[in-house]
């Protein structure tokens, strides 16, 4: 009798230690999953972020764009609407001003617009300004 | 790391003179004594209409440029600081 309860007992130790050692096995490698998932979920949300700012951006640019556009049919829309050649004629002291003045105002427009590329690094400069 | 960005563009002023059959003496008189010399490039109106829109094609292009620049770097900055 005492024999059976010692082989019982044996088993009982063996099977629980089978179970122990797996149970540690299964715990490590929910870990490891646990950890892989982690990481992927914040790989995929990074670039799920990046694909939000890149669309973001990229619109931003269409609608400048359009922009742009307008602002330039705006500004040759004067050239149509006027017949230059007859005003320049007409009234040369009036036009000369207007048309200095115009240029000036482009040449400054494009000034700023390349200073605020320059601006992006902090003013940092390859070459020294011109004079 | 990006790289340094151009230099602004620095624009020097021009003058331009209007001249008519009314105030064309005038107007050379002033070239004259402006320059020491009585040379000067003409343009006609038709020309300078069209040189005031290749000066809007030019800013055109720019502000364009610019815009994918600061498009590449927002993206490429964001990229580096992850």
């Amino acid at each position: 009798m005492s024999k059976i309860l010692i082989g019982v007992i044996a088993v009982l130790l063996l099977s629980n230690y089978f179970f122990w050692n797996q149970n540690n096995k299964l715990s490590a490698l929910n870990q490891a999953f646990e950890l892989r998932d982690k990481e992927q979920k914040a790989a995929i949300e990074s670039l799920q972020n990046d694909f939000t700012l890149q669309t973001n951006s990229l619109l931003e640019i269409q609608n400048r764009n359009q922009e742009i556009q307008q602002e330039m049919n705006r500004y040759l829309d004067i050239f149509k609407r006027h017949d230059l050649t007859k005003l320049a004629a007409a009234k040369p002291g009036l036009i000369q001003p207007r048309i200095n003045k115009g240029t000036k105002d482009v040449f400054d427009s494009i000034e700023e617009d390349s200073r605020n590329i320059d601006s992006l690094d902090d003013g940092l400069q390859l070459q020294p300004t011109a004079n | 790391m990006q790289p340094i960005m151009p230099r602004e563009i620095n624009l020097k002023e021009l003058q331009w003179l209007t001249v008519t059959p009314d105030n064309w003496e005038e107007q050379l008189a002033r070239i004259e004594e402006q320059e020491g010399e009585l040379v000067f490039l003409a343009m006609t109106i038709p020309d300078y209409e069209v040189m005031a829109y290749n000066m809007q094609e030019i800013k055109r292009y720019i502000v364009e440029l610019k815009d994918v620049v600061v498009y590449y770097r927002k993206v490429t900055t964001s990229e580096e600081t992850e």
